[in-house]
């Protein structure tokens, strides 16, 4: 405002007055400036540590390229896959040209090219083997970065992508196996999630005919089908020896289309460098039945149980994750449904599966773990 | 004198009023760049404390499109039941009965005729004939078949589709395997302790190797369900049995991928 700028000195009592009046005011005026001023400075200053943390971490990440996971000393605990007997599957030869996952898709009729074409693929996915390996209790580690390493797989822990052949379908199931080693002990509860993300593939032929360009692309803003997949795809956190499945994964379908499962994991009585082994049990149901009746060969559950009940009732809640319709829906499934009932959720139950299977060609999982603990 | 003190004291005043105004101007524009700065800075800022704390790993699987197959009547029309009432086009003698049903299978993949029979009586014979000659849904032909509103006709090939028993005792005789014999289906269908009637078990029957479900020369057409081709054939069931035969039996026709 300009209050040391003055240098004419008051010569009355009445200027001083007038003086001291102007001067009040400023100060006033000053004070709310300052106050308004303040609160951006102060908004800059905690963008400028947030950018402070982010930037040692990413040089963190840099330094550790080339070194021992160790140097990743910010991090509260490790997400990670075994390394000594696991592969990538159908990543095995990473999406190179040729690649299994190419030979798969074509094999799998996604791509289907004549005789004579060749087919150039784009866009799919190209995992990497992580470069950040850590040994914890006498076994080896591949380390997940944020950008996102390739889970191991193995005949045990896959999702139908563990043989050439392998694949999602209805009637598959299988279980997928990674691990949180804790670097401090009692880290208390820790935030996961497993996301599927579907892509289609589409083909285009040039004006010669003879080259084929196949690209993979995330189907999004396909609401029936992202409802279906989440409906068809179950994903239980527990299964006992008698194949019981428990503590299903509640779907979460996100606005680009990709389906979240989030779950959290007590780790209040980990302990540091001791790796934990987290198993996820994931089954497409052959057919709808199996939702309903349990105990028979291809049922999800065992026995009648608490589980049986809360899918059930999901899955009336839910009628357009898990039918097609060409009619009216059918009236709430149960174990004693009509006939008629039944056949209609039996043949939606068949056309959601041709749907799923016919808008996608393969599917992108993510296991995902944000460490609350900062760096 | 007095009114150029005056006009100097104006001036004085408006010179102090056009400072206040610039510097008031001054200090809106500082505070509107330091605004944006703050609301570049913590987007920027937010972006990477979010990068900072998150592990991934990924997968990947391929999807498979499920395989249809449906089991149908002439023209393609839905299928019940396959009616062995007599028709003018079946032949009866003195001796035996011979009946001929057509039915149609769609399929988006190779599958597999399956015939299974209980065998109250003596010798009846099952045969499969593929209708391999371009003449689906015809206005003539060798055998008619009703769609529910008009008949269809169609000429089988000369020769069987070749197949065999799963579980026939050796010899003549077409009689299950029973129970606790080698070669026995019976624990596919009856819990232990289950008293089954000789000619109660059933035989089954199937198809040597699967049906190509997109052979060429074959009565095909290709469909479009959804995005998923199906393609469709003709078959001609023909029954046989001896009229001296007074029995009942249970014939089921399945098909499967």
């Amino acid at each position: 405002m300009g209050l040391l700028q003055h240098d004419d000195v008051p010569k009355s009592a009445e200027e001083h007055r007038q003086r001291a009046e102007e001067l009040r005011n400023e100060v006033k005026t000053l004070r709310r400036t300052f106050l308004k001023t303040g609160v951006f400075v102060l908004a800059a200053l905690v963008a400028l540590v947030l950018i402070a943390l982010g930037w040692f971490v990413n040089n963190n990440k840099v330094t550790a390229a080339g070194m021992t996971a160790n140097a990743q000393a910010h991090y509260a605990f490790y997400l990670a896959t075994e390394k000594p007997v696991g592969h990538q599957g159908v990543f095995d030869d990473n999406g190179s040209a040729g690649s299994l996952l190419e030979r798969s898709l074509i094999g799998a009729k996604r791509v289907e090219p004549e005789a004579g074409q060749t087919v150039t693929f784009e866009n799919l996915p190209k995992l990497k083997v992580g470069p950040h390996e850590y040994e914890a209790d006498g076994r080896t580690f591949i380390v997940a970065d944020a950008d996102g390493v390739s889970l191991m797989v193995n005949a045990t822990s896959h999702v139908g992508n563990d043989t050439e052949d392998g694949f999602l379908a209805p009637g598959s199931k299988g279980a997928v196996t990674f691990y949180i080693i804790p670097l401090e002990d009692d880290l208390g509860d820790v935030d996961l999630t497993l996301s599927l993300a579907a892509y289609g593939i589409t083909s285009t032929v040039d004006e010669s005919g003879q080259n084929v360009t196949a690209t993979g692309a995330l189907i999004t803003g396909d609401d029936q089908f992202t409802k279906l997949l989440s409906g068809h795809m179950l994903i239980f956190k527990g299964k006992d020896a008698d194949g019981n499945y428990s503590d299903r994964l509640m779907p979460v379908i996100k606005g680009d289309g990709t389906i979240s499962y989030p779950f959290k994991m007590p780790g209040g009585s980990w302990q540091a460098d001791k790796p934990v082994e987290i198993t996820l049990y994931w089954l497409w149901p052959h057919r709808f039945d199996n939702y309903v009746y349990p105990g028979q060969p291809e049922s999800v559950f065992r026995s009648d149980c608490e589980e049986q009940r809360a899918l059930l009732t999901w899955v009336n809640q839910n009628k357009d994750h898990i039918l097609v319709t060409t009619g009216d829906l059918p009236g709430d499934a149960s174990a004693d449904m009509s006939n008629a009932d039944q056949v209609k959720w039996s043949s939606g139950y068949n056309r959601g599966d041709q749907l799923i299977g016919n808008t996608a060609g393969y599917c992108v999982w993510t296991i995902n773990a944000a460490d609350e603990s900062g760096s | 004198m007095r009114e150029e003190e005056k006009k100097a004291e104006n001036q004085e005043e408006n010179k102090e009023e056009a400072i206040a105004l610039q510097n008031r101007r001054f200090q809106k524009r500082v505070t509107l760049v330091v605004l944006l700065c703050a609301l570049v800075l913590a987007v920027i800022g937010i972006t990477f404390a979010w990068f900072k704390n998150v592990q991934q790993l990924h997968t990947v699987s391929l999807i498979q499109t499920p395989s249809r197959i449906i089991l149908s009547g002439a023209n393609r029309s839905e299928l019940q039941k396959l009616s062995l009432e007599l028709t003018p086009d079946d032949t009866k003698d003195e001796d035996s009965v011979t009946l001929r049903r057509v039915f149609c299978v769609e399929s988006s993949a190779d599958y597999w005729i399956e015939l299974v029979n209980t065998t109250n009586i003596p010798n009846m014979e099952m045969k499969l004939y593929p209708v391999t000659a371009a003449n689906s849904d015809k206005s003539s032909g060798q055998i008619g078949a009703s769609d529910g509103v008009g008949t269809f006709y169609y000429t089988p090939d000369a020769d069987t589709i070749p197949g065999s028993y799963l579980n026939k005792i050796a010899g003549e005789n077409k009689i299950a395997i029973q129970a606790g014999q080698p070669g026995t289906l019976h624990d596919e269908n009856y819990v232990a302790g289950d008293a089954v009637e000789l000619h109660a078990e059933p035989l089954y029957w199937r198809t040597d190797a699967q049906m190509e479900y997109d052979k060429a020369n074959y009565s095909r057409q290709e469909t479009e369900e959804g995005q998923t081709n199906l393609y469709y054939r003709y078959y001609v069931l023909e029954l046989s049995w001896d009229t001296s035969a007074q029995e009942t039996d249970m014939i089921y026709l399945m098909v499967s991928l």
